[in-house]
Order: structure tokens, then sequence, then C-alpha cells
């Protein structure tokens, strides 16, 4: 979800992922690279050429970008989970309508 | 100090370190500059020592556990292959325990009592043989 709008490196992720959970979940690097491989290794995301202007770049950084094949996994895991969320709701296990 | 993480990332198989150890590098160099006080930096190494332990052993798994899936995958598409590979390294695993083992008693281990060095083996001669093995009558006699 964090390559979903634009191509991040490692440590990017990492803040997006925080940012977007609230600070509730903090990636380690160890944590974040193994999950890169395992995804690069599945056709989740590729390592991309394209790099911001010199000024705004670090040569050790490796940008990821999201594949097709990954945007379709994406978008059938948040629709298995809106599925078990709704079900859930439906046997009361979450606040809301049923 | 980044010598210090960098030698920790040693804990990662090579080919692992080779593709990510500088953007990790890069990333602790950023959090050690975001954590400046000393109960920071502590908490940042205790992190990052613990993620790379158990990191590290994570990717050795992972490594670990596609050979075991790899193997699987060749021997189960030609059991024939396999059954005879599987008995021919049994067969050569047995072969190579009882050569040392009988090695390890023949030739290695001493004889089960005291000097050794004066065992004697008794012969006896007989008219129309030169040499028989002495019959333990006689050994009694003889003593």
């Amino acid at each position: 979800m964090a390559l979903a709008d634009e191509d991040r490196h490692g440590y990017a992720i990492i803040q997006d992922v925080a940012a977007r959970t609230g600070g509730q979940l903090k990636l380690s690097a160890g944590t974040l690279y193994r999950s890169i491989q395992r995804m690069l290794e599945q056709g989740l995301i590729f390592e991309t050429r394209d790099r911001p202007s010199p000024e705004l770049d670090d040569e050790r950084r490796r940008y990821y970008r999201i594949t097709l094949f990954g945007a379709s996994v994406a978008r059938a895991e948040a629709r298995r989970l809106t599925q078990l969320v709704r079900l859930a709701r439906a046997s009361g296990f979450v606040p809301g309508k049923a | 100090m980044m010598r210090l993480y960098r030698a920790l990332l040693h804990l990662y198989p090579a080919a692992f370190r080779d593709e990510y150890s500088e953007e990790m590098c890069a990333i602790f160099a950023q959090r050690r500059l975001e954590a400046s006080r000393a109960p920071a930096a502590l908490a940042l190494w205790v992190d990052s020592f613990f993620d790379v332990l158990v990191n590290s052993a994570r990717v050795h798994w992972d490594i670990l556990a596609q050979d075991l899936q790899y193997t699987a995958r060749v021997l189960g598409r030609a059991p024939g292959f396999a059954l005879t590979a599987i008995l021919v390294v049994a067969l050569g695993v047995g072969a190579n325990t009882a050569a040392c083992t009988i090695t390890d008693h023949v030739l290695i281990r001493p004889l089960p009592f005291a000097e050794p060095e004066r065992l004697v083996k008794l012969w006896e001669t007989q008219p129309g043989y030169t040499r028989t093995p002495a019959s333990p009558a006689n050994y009694r006699d003889w003593k």
C-alpha cells in the first residue's frame, strides 16, 4: 500500500507505514528488507531505475514500484479483508451496522 | 558505530547482505541522527541488535525452506531416481560407518586389558604337523 501512489525507497516506506498507522507500526530495517525480498521474488514489486533529481537523491537508496500483478493482489487482499470485516460486523464482533 | 552495525549485518546470508546492507546502513544512520539523546541511542542499538538477530535467522530459514522445497519438487518429479539416490547414499553412509567402527576398534582403541604388549600366542608342534593351536588342557598343564 505504501507503493500505491508513488515509488518509494526503504526508509520512505518505513515512514509511510508509520504515518498511515499513526505511529503504531514502525517497521524495522530487517523486517522491511525481508518483506521487500519476498515481494520482489513474487513479482509484486520491482526495483525501478527512475530516480528523483540528484539534490533529493541518495545513491545508496533503491526505489521500488508496485507491479500490475502486485496491485491486483493488493486489491484482492483488500476485498478479502473487507468481506471479513463485514462478516465480523454481522456477527457482532465489530461495532457498527450489521 | 556504523562499523559495529555493519559487522552485525554479517549475520545475514551474503547474498542478502550484498543486496540490502547499504540501504540498511543508510536507514540506521538516519535513525541514529534522529536519536540524539543517549537513552534514545541506546534503545536504537537494542532494537537494531534484536532486529538483526531475529531477521537474519528468518532469512537463513527462508533460504533453507526454499532449498528443501526445490529438492522435494525435483525428487518428486523422478521418484525412481530419488529412491536410487537415497539407497546409494544410505549404503555409502552404512559402509563408511562400518569401516570407521572397525578401524576404531581394531587399530585405534587399546586392548581391554593391562600390558597388551606382553600378549603372545602359543602353538604346539606334533609329528606330522608343523604348528597347531595349543589345547586348553595342555596350556593348563604347562602353567
